[in-house]
């Protein structure tokens, strides 16, 4: 599903990377471990096509990623970054809504039932989608990013330290709720053990 | 009512008005009084320049001068916006340079058949002076209207690209960015047609 081939990287003349290699299958739940610096975010930058490798290849779905079937390639993933950025939403309901405000998503405008559905599989109360944006916290911000992840029904999606906000109670409800479906491939970077427990493929930095 | 001319003794005396900012400026320490003097200077140079030119130009009044005069003058806009909102200028001289002409173009067509009608209009006296001010007007909304774009997109890279993972177009991702820019390039406009009115 998603291949890093023989990479290099390098910013400003520091070699992040040399010729890195590992594979995920579709499916797969994996992690990217390591200290902070150690390339975890610059890895899922590169599948995502937001940098470029100085060399090697980077494979999704048996495609080569290049700037002519990026776009193409990115309608199947999804990201959910270190600090989520709310859109220029006011209220929690309308940063949900606001993707399928997009012309690729317009069609696929969830039911507020699966919202609502969706909010109590990871410990949020059906309350918080009248709430404005600005008073919702870190850790609820990152659960209704995954929200987002999945109500797009994307097969592959990125993780940045997701759990960076999260208490023990509200990473299980989220391990379960992305994790447990099959479909989707999970890259995720992330330095809690607790986290990667839940991982069946750790990838060491 | 005819213009008087100012002699050269009210000019200096009216430029010691410049003395307020430059003891404001010394008493805060801020260290620019002499950039300010600087530009003062300059600017006082290019207008007396500017001044000698156009009177031979006024006098001239020839359509076919007036036209390369004011090319000179979009052109010279185009580099002063690109320098000044420090963008490249290889990729982004053509469009803005377009930007420029088509904003100097739709006024000057309304100019034309709607407001002074042509003759007058192509007159050296009202021609460059209008065309100044539209470049003017063109320059600042410019200038600060492609700041507060690539500012905003800068500060907020990782915005625009959780914007396009969310399945956003180009457009879609940017339209965020460009309504700052443009709410942030008419502000000025709206407050100065605006003016002192509550």
């Amino acid at each position: 599903m998603i291949s890093y081939k023989n990479i290099s990287l390098k910013f400003e003349d520091k070699l992040i990377f040399e010729d890195f290699s590992f594979e995920i299958a579709k499916g797969d739940k994996a992690a990217l471990k390591g200290r902070s610096g150690s390339g975890k975010t610059s890895l899922l930058n590169l599948a995502m096509g937001f940098l470029k490798p100085d060399k090697g290849k980077i494979y999704i779905d048996g495609k080569e990623l290049n700037g002519s079937n990026i776009k193409m390639l990115r309608k199947q993933m999804c990201w959910l970054p270190q600090s989520i950025a709310g859109f220029n939403s006011d209220s929690v309901l309308s940063m949900l809504e606001h993707p399928f405000t997009f012309h690729l998503n317009r069609r696929n405008s969830p039911s507020r039932n699966l919202i609502e559905s969706y909010l109590n599989q990871v410990n949020l109360g059906n309350d918080i989608l009248n709430q404005e944006l600005d008073k919702v916290s870190g850790g609820e911000k990152q659960r209704l990013g995954l929200i987002i992840c999945k109500l797009l029904k994307r097969k592959i999606i990125f993780l940045d330290e997701p759990t960076s906000a999260l208490d023990k109670e509200s990473l299980k409800s989220v391990a379960e709720f992305i994790m447990k479906d099959p479909e989707m491939t999970v890259l995720s970077a992330s330095h809690d053990d607790e986290w990667l427990k839940y991982c069946d493929k750790i990838i060491e930095l | 009512m005819g213009a008087s001319d100012i002699n050269w003794l009210n000019l200096l005396l009216g430029s010691l008005i410049l003395l307020i900012p430059v003891a404001v400026l010394l008493y805060y320490k801020t260290g620019l009084t002499k950039t300010m003097l600087v530009a003062f200077g300059r600017m006082a140079l290019q207008l007396f320049l500017v001044g000698l030119y156009l009177m031979y130009i006024f006098k001239l009044n020839s359509l076919i001068v007036n036209f390369l005069w004011l090319l000179v003058m979009i052109f010279a806009a185009s580099i002063s916006i690109i320098k000044r909102s420090e963008i490249q200028i290889k990729r982004f001289f053509i469009p803005v340079l377009m930007g420029v002409l088509a904003d100097v173009a739709v006024n000057f067509l309304v100019f034309i058949f709607i407001i002074s009608g042509s003759e007058n209009f192509f007159n050296a006296r009202y021609f460059i002076p209008l065309s100044g001010m539209i470049i003017g007007n063109c320059l600042s909304s410019g200038i600060i209207g492609i700041r507060s774009f690539y500012g905003a997109l800068s500060k907020n890279e990782e915005k625009y690209r959780y914007y396009l993972m969310c399945g956003a177009s180009r457009n879609e991702a940017l339209f965020p960015f460009m309504t700052a820019a443009m709410k942030d390039a008419f502000s000025p406009t709206i407050a100065s047609t605006a003016g002192f009115r509550s």
